[in-house]
C-alpha cells in the first residue's frame, strides 16, 4: 500500500491536498491569533500565554503540522521530480497556453514559503536570530513590534505572505480538484471561497509589519 | 502572403536537433497550415539540398488525431477547438516569424522532425480502456435505457481523439486528460461500472509508467484541446480513482 | 478465373443460417495453431482482429499510421444503419435488404445484402456493450434519424462522429486483445506485397516507416481491411494517407479487381480552393433539406452573389426534378451541378462551385433556428473558406468520398486467392453501383465482428496448422521485388515530386472517370494515365534513402500504385457500356437524361485480372512503366427475390 502511495501520482497529489488544507485550516487560525495584536498589548500576550498553558494541545498541533508540512514537502519533491524528469527538452517558445502564473509556480512558491518558515521558527519560536527575545519570553507583543521596526524584516514578511497568496490562489482550488470535488455549482463556489481566502490570509498576515513598520502599532 | 518558419529539424532520435529557418513566398491566407507545409516541402523537394519536413497528418478534417505541431508555443496553434489541419493562414499575419516544434514530452519520444512516437497512448487503453465485452455477448442494445444527460456527457468527453495536445502543452507533460476521458467516457455508462475500479487504477497506473507527469490543474490542456474536453474530467478521474483505491487497495499493487 | 460466389442454397432468408451450421468449426484448442495477419485497422480491420483474437486465433494486425485508432473509418459522419425497429415504422431485415440492393441500382449480390442486413442489428447490440455513446431520447431508449433512400428511421448515430465512436469501440476491443497478447500490433507499417503459392495466399511483406526495414510474416490466411481507393482522383474526402497499394498489390499477384470503377461522389462538399488544395471536406448532406441549390442564368457567374438579382438565378434542381427538387439522390445531384458548371455557369475559383443558399431559410425560419440546426456545419464552413454563410450563400462541389469497388470475394468473403480475405470497403462489397447513405459504417462492422470470424474458420479447418518458413524461396522472391521496386523509385533521380504526378492524375480522373463518363473521354484518360506513368517513371525525385523515415517514399509508392489502377478504372468504367448508380455513361441515358441500365447485358459483376500474375509487381522500371495487361471475367448476379425497376425522381 505505501508502495502503491510512493508511485502513484493521484496518491501523492491527495496527500499534498490534505496536507495543504489542513495546513490552511492552521493558517486561519494563526492568522486570527495575529490580529488580536489590533486589541492591544495584553490582548495579545494574554492568547500567547493561554496557548503556552495548554502543552498537549500545543504540541499535538505542532507535531501534526511538521507532519503535514513533511508529507507536503515530501510529495512535492517527489512529484516535481517526476514532472521535470517527464520533459527532456524544453520549448523554444514559452506560452502560458491559459494558465496563470501562480499555477506555474508552485515549485518555487512554496520552496520559497519552506524556507519562510525556517526563519519565521528560528525567529520567534526558538528565537535564534534574536536571542535577546528569550529574557521576556512572555511579551510577543513586544517581539513583534521590536522585530517589524526593522524594515528588512517587514519586508521579508510581507514578501513571504505574498507568496503564500500566491502558493495558495492556486493551492486551495487545486486540493479540491486533486481529491476529486466536482459539482458544476458547489465548485465555482469553492473556487470563490478559495481566492477570497487566499486574499484575506494574505493581507491579514501583512497588516501586522505594514502597521508596526508605518508605526500605526507601537 | 510569406511566412517564415522556424522549424524543428532532427534527423532521427539518435541525432541532435536544430531549428532550421524557411522563407515560403506566394502562399494563399486560404491554405491550411499544413497545406502551407506542403508547399514548403515542394520548394525543398525543387531545391534538392535538403529533405522535406516531417511531419503527421492524415484526414485533414480534425478527426483522426494524427496532426500535432506546437506552433508559436501553441499545440494546435492560436485557434481554440481545432486542429493544426483545420487551422488557415488567415490566423497568421503577412511575414510573420512562425516556430513550429515536436510535441515534447519523454513518453512522446521525437522519430524525425516533428513526427513523435505517441504509443504509449495506446499502452494506456491496453491497460484497461475499454469494456470487457467478447463480440456476440452482448444483449439487446435497448435493454439497457441510459439516461440522456449521462449519455451526452459520456460523448463529451469520448470525443477525444487522441492527438496528445493536452500532454505537449501540460507543464508536467501530464497525459491526465486523455486518461480522465476515458475514464469517465466508459464509467457514465452502465455497461461499464462493473469494471470501473479496476479502469481506472489500472489505466494510472499505465498512466504513471509511461512517464508521463502529475496534473497540476493548470488547465492548460483544457485550452489547447481541440476537442475542448474540459478538466472536471481530470476532478471526476481523481474522485474515481481514490474512491477505487480505499474500496480495492489491493488492486493499486 | 474460379468466380464461383459460394452462395448457400435454400431461400433466401435461411442462407446464412444454414450456412453457419454447415461450416466446419476449428475446436478452441486448434486455433491458437493458425497464425491470421490483418492488415488495416479501420472498422472492418479492427473488429475482425479484436474477434478473431477474442476467439483464440494468433493475431497480427498492421496499420501504416501510428495507432489503429487513426484509420480513416473514424471521419464517418452521419450513423449507422440497422434494422432494429426500434421507432416501430415498419422496419425489417428485408426492408433494409430491400432499399439496400435498389440503391445500389440491383448490382450486387442478394444473398450477400440479405446477410448484411440480419447482421446489422447484431451491430447495433455489440457497440453500445462496448460503450459507444449512441444518441439517446429522454427515456434512455435509443434515438435514429431518417436518412437517404429509406422511408424508416433506421439510423443509429453519435453527433456527427459516428464514426470515430464505433472506430474507437473496436480499436478498444483491440488494444484489449493487444494487452492480453492475442494480437501483436505493428503500426506505421505498410503492406506491400503478398505471397502467393499455386493460388493461396502464404503472407505479406511489410515495410516498417520509420526505419524502413522490410519485414516478412507468414500466415495461414491474411485479411485485407484496406478501405477504398478514393484517392486515385487526388482530391477526395479520404484521408490522405488512404491508398490502392494493399489491394493492387494482390491484384498484381492474382486477386481479381471487381467494379473498379463505381465510385461515389457526393454532391456537398466545399469546392476546391487552389491547386495546393491537399484534401476536400464533406458537408452533411442535410444542408439540402433547407438549402436551395442555385447558378446564375447568364453573365459573369464570379459575379457577387447578392448582385444576382432573383430572377437571374436558375435554381436547376428545382427546374428539372420539381417533385423532388434539391432533395434528389446524390448522384443526381452531383451530376447536375457539374453540368452547369461545364456549362461555364460554375461560381466561385475557376467555377467550379454552385450555390447552395439559404437565405429563403433564414428569412423563414430565423438565424437562430438555423444555428440550431446547422450551426456546427456552418462554423465548418466559415473556419475552411472564411466566408459566413449567414450571410452569403455556400459554394459547393461535389467530391469522391467512397468506392464501391474492390477486390472480389466469394460469399465467404475470401477473394479467388485462397486465403486470401478482403473485408470492408476494401472489397467489391455489398453496396452494388451506389452505396445508401450510413450503411458503410455497417459493412465494415458486419465483415468485421459477425462474419469473417465464421468464415475464415471454414476455411482454416480444412488447411494443416504448418505455416511457410519465412526463408523460403517464395518469400525471397517477392521481397527482392519489393526492395527493387523501391530501388527502382529512388534511383530515377528526375525533378519531380508524388505529390505533382498524383495531382495530374487525379485531374485525369476526375474530368474522365468522375461523375460522368464517356467512350472517347475514358480512351484519352487512359492514354494520358499512360503517359503520365512513363513521365513518373522517368521524372520522379525522391530525396533521403530507403532505410529512414521517408514520407516522399511512401507517396511515392502509393502514386505509382494509382498511375496503374486509374488505368483499370478507366477499362472498367469503358467496358460498362451502361448507366447504373456512380457510374454514368453520357451515351446510355435516357431522354430525360438519367441513367440508363442494361440489365440484359450488364446485371453482372465485372472482375478484371492481371494477366502476368506470375510476375505480380516485379520492380523493374521496364516493366512498371507498361501499360497494365488485363482480361475482363464476370460473375452474373442473379435476382430471384427483387424486381429489377428503373429509378424516378421527376
Amino acid at each position: 500500500m505505501m508502495r502503491a502511495v510512493l508511485h502513484s501520482s493521484v496518491l501523492l497529489k491527495a496527500v499534498m491536498a490534505v496536507s495543504g488544507l489542513l495546513m490552511v485550516g492552521f493558517l486561519l487560525g494563526h492568522m486570527a491569533g495575529n490580529l488580536l495584536i489590533f486589541l492591544g498589548q495584553d490582548a495579545l500576550n494574554s492568547y500567547a500565554a493561554k496557548l503556552h498553558s495548554m502543552p498537549s494541545i500545543l504540541w499535538t498541533v505542532r507535531i501534526g503540522l511538521l507532519v503535514c508540512l513533511l508529507a507536503h514537502v515530501f510529495s512535492g519533491i517527489k512529484l516535481a521530480i517526476k514532472n521535470r524528469q517527464s520533459r527532456s527538452t524544453p520549448y523554444k517558445v514559452k506560452h502560458p497556453n491559459a494558465s496563470t502564473l501562480a499555477s506555474r509556480s508552485m515549485a518555487i512558491t512554496g520552496c520559497l514559503i519552506l524556507l519562510y518558515i525556517c526563519y519565521h521558527l528560528a525567529h520567534f519560536t526558538v528565537k535564534w536570530t534574536h536571542p535577546e527575545f528569550q529574557q521576556n519570553p512572555g511579551d510577543v507583543y513586544g517581539m513583534v513590534v521590536t522585530s517589524f521596526q526593522h524594515p528588512l524584516i517587514a519586508f521579508t514578511y510581507v514578501l513571504s505572505m505574498a507568496m503564500v497568496g500566491a502558493h495558495l490562489y492556486h493551492g486551495i482550488k487545486s486540493a479540491f480538484d486533486s481529491l476529486g470535488f466536482y459539482h458544476p455549482f458547489y465548485s465555482v463556489l469553492v473556487c470563490r471561497i478559495a481566492k477570497v481566502t487566499c486574499v484575506l490570509l494574505a493581507l491579514g498576515f501583512s497588516s501586522v509589519p505594514v502597521c508596526v513598520y508605518f508605526g500605526l502599532i507601537s | 502572403m510569406k511566412l517564415i518558419f522556424e522549424i524543428w529539424r532532427q534527423e532521427s532520435p539518435d541525432h541532435k536537433g536544430q531549428f532550421k529557418t524557411y522563407e515560403v513566398n506566394n502562399l494563399d491566407t486560404n491554405m491550411s497550415f499544413l497545406e502551407a507545409l506542403d508547399v514548403l516541402n515542394e520548394q525543398l523537394l525543387r531545391e534538392k539540398k535538403e529533405e522535406p519536413v516531417a511531419f503527421d497528418y492524415d484526414c485533414r478534417e480534425g478527426i483522426c488525431g494524427m496532426c500535432s505541431l506546437v506552433i508559436n508555443g501553441e499545440p494546435h496553434g492560436p485557434l481554440q477547438g481545432v486542429t493544426t489541419c483545420q487551422l488557415h493562414l488567415r490566423s497568421f499575419k503577412d511575414s510573420e516569424r512562425i516556430t513550429v516544434e515536436p510535441w515534447r514530452a519523454k513518453s512522446f519520444p521525437i522519430v524525425r522532425d516533428l513526427v513523435t512516437d505517441r504509443s504509449a497512448f495506446d499502452r494506456i487503453i491496453s491497460s484497461g480502456g475499454y469494456i470487457s465485452v467478447n463480440t456476440g455477448s452482448a444483449g439487446d442494445a435497448n435493454a439497457i435505457p441510459i439516461e440522456k444527460a449521462k449519455a451526452d456527457q459520456a460523448f463529451d468527453v469520448a470525443a477525444c481523439i487522441g492527438c496528445g495536445a493536452c500532454v505537449a502543452t501540460c507543464k508536467n507533460s501530464s497525459a491526465m486528460l486523455f486518461v480522465a476521458a476515458k475514464v469517465t467516457h466508459l464509467s457514465a455508462l452502465k455497461q461499464g461500472e462493473v469494471e470501473k475500479e479496476e479502469r481506472v487504477l489500472k489505466m494510472m497506473t499505465s498512466h504513471d509508467m509511461e512517464g508521463f507527469g502529475s496534473c497540476s490543474q493548470t488547465k492548460s490542456c483544457e485550452a489547447v484541446c481541440p476537442k475542448n474536453i474540459s478538466t472536471a474530467a481530470i476532478t471526476a478521474l481523481n474522485r474515481e480513482y481514490l474512491r477505487a483505491a480505499v474500496k480495492k487497495p489491493q488492486a493499486l499493487s | 478465373m474460379n468466380l464461383d460466389g459460394k452462395i448457400p442454397k435454400g431461400a433466401l432468408a435461411d442462407k446464412w443460417s444454414s450456412h453457419k451450421f454447415q461450416m466446419s468449426l476449428l475446436a478452441p484448442a486448434q486455433k491458437r495453431h493458425y497464425k491470421i495477419l490483418v492488415v488495416g485497422t479501420g472498422l472492418a480491420g479492427a473488429s475482425a482482429a479484436a474477434t478473431l483474437a477474442e476467439l483464440g486465433y494468433q493475431v497480427e494486425a498492421f496499420c501504416f499510421q501510428d495507432s489503429p485508432r487513426r484509420a480513416h473509418s473514424i471521419a464517418a459522419q452521419g450513423g449507422i444503419n440497422a434494422c432494429k425497429n426500434y421507432q416501430g415504422d415498419g422496419d425489417s431485415v428485408r426492408r433494409l435488404f430491400y432499399d439496400t440492393i435498389k440503391g445500389g441500382d440491383f448490382r450486387s449480390r442478394e444473398a450477400n445484402v440479405y446477410r448484411l442486413a440480419e447482421e446489422s442489428q447484431n451491430i447495433i447490440d455489440q457497440a453500445v456493450a462496448q460503450g459507444v455513446p449512441f444518441a439517446r431520447d429522454y427515456g434512455g431508449f435509443l434515438d435514429n434519424r431518417s436518412f437517404g433512400g429509406a422511408q424508416v428511421s433506421r439510423t443509429f448515430y453519435a453527433k456527427g462522429q459516428t464514426g470515430q465512436q464505433l472506430l474507437l469501440g473496436a480499436y478498444s476491443a483491440l488494444q484489449r486483445q493487444v494487452a492480453r497478447g492475442g494480437v501483436k500490433l505493428h503500426t506505421r507499417t505498410e503492406l506491400l506485397d503478398i505471397v502467393v503459392d499455386h493460388d493461396e495466399v502464404k503472407g505479406i511483406i511489410t515495410r516498417n516507416l520509420v526505419s524502413g526495414k522490410i519485414n516478412r510474416f507468414a500466415g495461414h490466411a491474411v485479411v485485407l481491411a484496406t478501405g477504398g481507393y478514393g484517392n486515385v482522383f487526388y482530391l477526395s474526402t479520404n484521408a490522405l494517407g488512404s491508398n490502392v497499394t494493399a489491394t493492387y498489390r494482390a491484384y498484381l499477384r492474382g486477386a481479381g479487381f471487381a467494379n473498379p470503377c463505381f465510385t461515389q461522389i457526393h454532391p456537398t462538399c466545399i469546392p476546391v480552393k487552389g491547386n495546393y488544395q491537399s484534401k476536400l471536406t464533406l458537408m452533411s448532406e442535410s444542408l439540402r433539406n433547407d438549402g436551395r441549390v442555385w447558378v446564375p442564368k447568364s453573365g459573369d457567374p464570379s459575379r457577387n452573389p447578392s448582385q444576382i438579382a432573383e430572377e437571374d438565378r436558375d435554381y436547376y434542381l428545382e427546374r428539372i426534378y420539381p417533385s423532388f427538387g434539391n432533395l434528389v439522390p446524390r448522384d443526381i445531384a452531383s451530376r447536375k451541378a457539374k453540368e452547369m458548371c461545364d456549362a461555364g455557369k460554375g461560381v466561385g475559383p475557376g467555377g467550379l462551385g454552385v450555390y447552395l443558399d439559404f437565405s429563403d431559410a433564414i428569412s423563414r425560419l430565423g438565424e437562430k433556428t438555423m444555428g440550431e440546426r446547422y450551426g456546427n456545419l456552418f462554423d465548418m464552413y466559415r473556419q475552411i473558406t472564411g466566408e459566413n454563410p449567414y450571410k452569403t450563400p455556400m459554394r459547393i462541389y461535389p467530391a469522391v468520398h467512397y468506392t464501391m469497388g474492390g477486390l472480389w470475394v466469394d460469399y465467404n468473403l475470401m477473394s479467388n486467392i485462397r486465403g486470401l480475405h478482403v473485408i470492408g470497403e476494401a472489397n467489391f462489397s455489398d453496396h452494388g453501383s451506389n452505396r445508401l447513405g450510413a450503411s458503410a459504417l455497417m459493412q465494415g462492422l458486419a465483415d468485421g465482428y459477425f462474419i469473417l470470424p465464421y468464415t475464415i474458420s471454414h476455411y482454416l479447418a480444412s488447411h494443416k496448422p504448418t505455416l511457410t518458413p519465412l526463408d523460403n524461396n517464395l518469400f525471397n522472391r517477392v521481397e527482392s521485388q519489393v526492395t527493387a521496386k523501391i530501388r527502382s523509385l529512388l534511383s530515377i533521380g528526375g525533378s519531380r515530386s508524388p505529390h505533382e504526378f498524383h495531382r495530374e492524375l487525379g485531374k485525369i480522373m476526375w474530368n474522365y472517370c468522375g461523375m460522368s463518363r464517356t467512350t472517347e473521354g475514358l480512351r484519352s484518360a487512359i492514354a494520358k494515365i499512360q503517359q503520365l506513368k512513363q513521365d513518373f517513371w522517368q521524372d520522379l525525385y525522391i530525396p533521403g534513402s530507403a532505410g529512414t523515415f521517408n514520407q516522399t517514399l511512401e507517396s511515392a509508392g502509393r502514386v505509382a500504385d494509382f498511375l496503374s489502377f486509374g488505368e483499370l478504372m478507366c477499362q472498367d468504367a469503358l467496358a460498362r457500356e451502361e448507366s447504373c448508380g456512380g457510374h454514368f455513361r453520357e451515351e446510355h441515358q435516357t431522354s430525360a437524361g438519367e441513367a440508363k441500365r442494361d440489365d440484359q447485358k450488364f446485371a453482372h459483376v465485372a472482375v478484371w485480372q492481371h494477366v502476368n500474375q506470375d510476375r505480380g509487381s516485379s520492380g523493374v522500371k521496364g516493366d512498371e512503366m507498361r501499360p497494365i495487361k488485363t482480361k475482363r471475367h464476370t460473375e452474373k448476379l442473379e435476382f430471384n427475390e427483387v424486381q429489377l425497376t428503373s429509378r424516378s425522381y421527376k
